[in-house]
């Protein structure tokens, strides 16, 4: 049975190394502040998130027909489309692919349906060069380490990290950190890649079915030169990606980047519908329980468009960064997948939530993903995968919360313990909000008690 | 290729089990075309110089060419590519071997298609630069645009597209860039490290 991810414990640490979580919230909130700005300005933005979920939803339930309509286009084209069942089946259709073409080394595009197959490591390790040709994703693997986040993978390092690492693998000099020069090392080196790589590698923001038209939006120049340099290219889409129209990729596009970074548009936003003469292209199309999740209360998570927005509002993931999830999607989106993945390993996720709900306001496709973190903690606690804590919680809240009467109750039991349980037992470590917080000053009445004695004077005051 | 029957029956499950899972079929809404505010010449000059990247106004295409001939002089160290018919560079790309040769250009020079107002985006095609790769490798790039041909918005860009009848199309908003340390921005990432629009 697989090891149990206690996203508590690893965000401890990092929360506990105050430069780094710093950075790591200032640079975050800073794009989500962004966000809110590039929103402002355009009247329509509640509209577009309604009408882009309302798109989504039909995409999915309509998935089949548009993978067909997809996959046909493409294929009167010239390009060879797959189909993989499994993250293990991506990766031996990608190997053979490649084996068969002779391929020596490649350059990659960013690319989390990728990640989620551990495909760089499968192909590492059966012989293949693998260079990460976006910088944040490079620093990564250069550290082999996961990414901390879904569009900016190094963003809870400091450029003191990024500097030693490049200095340790790519022999820049150690003592210069300024961003500037270690991009330009980045550059150089991915140059001399591009130029001998015999094969490139992207993943895919946008499926359109009616043109069969693979879309890809970033900000580098690197997955277009992945994608257009190399005489062989290999595209992974997730089956969830597919869009129905044309018409509809420009309502997406106004929303993705000014979600996700809180900018109009990425630098590149490009499509490919055709190999360019002397070029192969060949799209894997994975499914990896997508069709099984299409089927399941929470089908919902499957519009996700991987902008990251949600995780660049979150106050847990701010402070605790990606890495402290351990899982190749984190923050709100991750506790509302990762489950799927494997519900042993990530139980203890859905519980990494205050609560707040930002999330969900922020999210550009509308997927619910406070219920669907609630959903989640509930099948953990039923399926036996919860802490203690989470037992008692679960079951406690469950009563308190079935009706008014149960609720009034426990306000006054409640009101009565915060009154007379000793701090010694209150505030011990049999508590553990009592680490970080200490008890208020009990209220004379509960607020219940109070809101009935005055309401008729706050409706008198309403008239 | 080996794989072959059994992507085959994959791809026949695969599908099977989203027809038996897909949720209630639910209506496709209608996605109106939101007006963009303000004039779009004057939105798209300022999105270019937000994405960094930098505007000549010229009053004519000779005028605009005449700048080109001004300021780009190729010369051994100074590689340019046209993909022009009335400005001429020093680099001709039937002479590549491969698309990575394109690595070594200093300039490249093509014609944009369209321009789009709300983003500051200019919509290029592998023919715009003689090749993409030229437009992806060059250290620096020029795009002549005509200004009768920026459209207000990214749904009105899209409404003159036809995505089934290209190879490759892509919309360059700005140089190439990145924040991927400390969320720094950084203008010149992989592809071009600087991006002129001559609009005439």
């Amino acid at each position: 049975m697989s090891r149990q991810v206690n996203q508590v414990k690893l965000g401890a640490e990092f929360i506990a190394d105050t430069p780094h979580r710093e950075s790591n919230d200032r640079c975050l909130w800073a794009a989500r502040m962004r966000r809110d700005k590039v929103a402002s300005t355009l009247p329509e933005w509640e509209e577009m998130r309604d009408i882009a979920s309302g798109i989504k939803q039909h995409s999915l339930s309509h998935l089949d027909k548009y993978l067909e309509q997809f996959e046909a286009n493409l294929t009167s084209r010239g390009v060879k489309v797959h189909w993989a069942e499994t993250a293990a089946d991506h990766n031996d259709i990608v190997l053979d692919i490649l084996r068969s073409h002779g391929v020596a080394s490649l350059t990659k595009g960013k690319s989390m349906t990728m990640d989620e197959c551990s495909m760089r490591e499968y192909l590492e390790r059966n012989g293949i060069e693998v260079n990460e040709s976006d910088l944040g994703e490079r620093i990564q693997q250069l550290d082999n380490q996961r990414d901390s986040h879904i569009v900016m993978p190094a963003i809870h390092k400091l450029r003191t990290d990024v500097a030693r690492i490049f200095a340790e693998k790519l022999g820049s000099d150690p003592s210069n950190d300024d961003p500037t020069y270690l991009n330009s090392v980045m550059r150089a080196d991915m140059r001399k890649r591009y130029v001998k790589a015999d094969a490139g590698m992207i993943g895919c923001n946008y499926a359109v079915a009616e043109t069969g038209t693979i879309v890809m939006c970033s900000n580098e120049g690197d997955v277009d030169i992945c994608a257009t340099v190399p005489p062989l290219l290999i595209v992974t889409i997730g089956i969830e990606k597919v869009i129905p129209s044309q018409a509809d990729l420009p309502l997406f596009l106004r929303l993705l980047s000014r979600s996700s970074l809180g900018y109009d548009i990425t630098q590149y936003t490009s499509h490919i519908s055709a190999p360019a003469p002397g070029q192969e292209i060949h799209v894997v199309m994975l499914d990896n329980g997508r069709s099984e999740r299409l089927g399941q209360p929470y089908w919902e998570v499957l519009k996700c468009m991987r902008c990251g927005t949600c995780m660049n509002t979150c106050p847990v993931f701010r402070r605790t960064s990606g890495i402290s999830y351990d899982a190749n999607y984190m923050g709100p989106l991750g506790l509302a997948l990762m489950p799927s993945y494997d519900l042993h390993r990530y139980a203890r996720l859905p519980f990494s939530c205050t609560h707040c709900g930002s999330c969900g306001d922020v999210c550009p496709v509308k997927v619910p993903l406070p219920e669907l973190i609630f959903y989640w903690r509930e099948v953990v606690v039923a399926n036996r995968e919860s802490l203690f804590t989470h037992d008692i919680e679960e079951g406690v809240m469950g009563e308190v919360l079935k009706n008014s009467t149960n609720l009034q109750h426990a306000e006054r039991l409640g009101l009565w313990a915060l009154r007379h349980t000793p701090s010694a037992i209150a505030e011990s470590g049999l508590n553990p909000w009592a680490e970080w917080h200490r008890n208020p000053i009990p209220p004379e009445q509960t607020f219940r008690e109070w809101y009935n004695e005055n309401k008729s004077n706050l409706d008198e005051t309403d008239q | 290729m080996k794989k072959e029957n059994q992507t085959q029956s994959a791809r026949e499950r695969i599908l099977a089990r989203i027809r038996a899972n897909r949720p209630k079929s639910q209506a496709h809404p209608d996605v109106p075309v939101f007006a963009i505010a303000g004039d779009p010449l004057e939105n798209f000059v300022s999105h270019v110089e937000g994405f960094d990247g930098k505007i000549i106004k010229s009053a004519s295409r000779e005028e605009a060419v005449e700048w080109l001939k001004q300021n780009l002089r190729p010369t051994a160290d100074n590689l340019v590519l046209s993909a022009v018919a009335d400005f001429e560079g020093n680099v001709n790309p039937q002479h590549f071997e491969k698309p990575a040769d394109a690595e070594r250009l200093n300039a490249c020079v093509g014609e944009g298609i369209l321009g789009i107002g709300e983003t500051g985006s200019v919509l290029v095609a592998p023919e715009t630069f003689s090749g993409i790769a030229n437009g992806l490798f060059a250290e620096n790039l020029y795009l002549l645009l005509d200004k009768t041909k920026i459209v207000d918005g990214l749904q009105n860009a899209y409404a003159k597209m036809d995505l089934s009848k290209i190879q490759y199309t892509s919309l360059f908003s700005g140089p190439s860039a990145t924040a991927d340390i400390e969320a720094v921005h950084i203008t010149g990432a992989q592809g071009p490290v600087s991006l002129t629009v001559l609009l005439y």
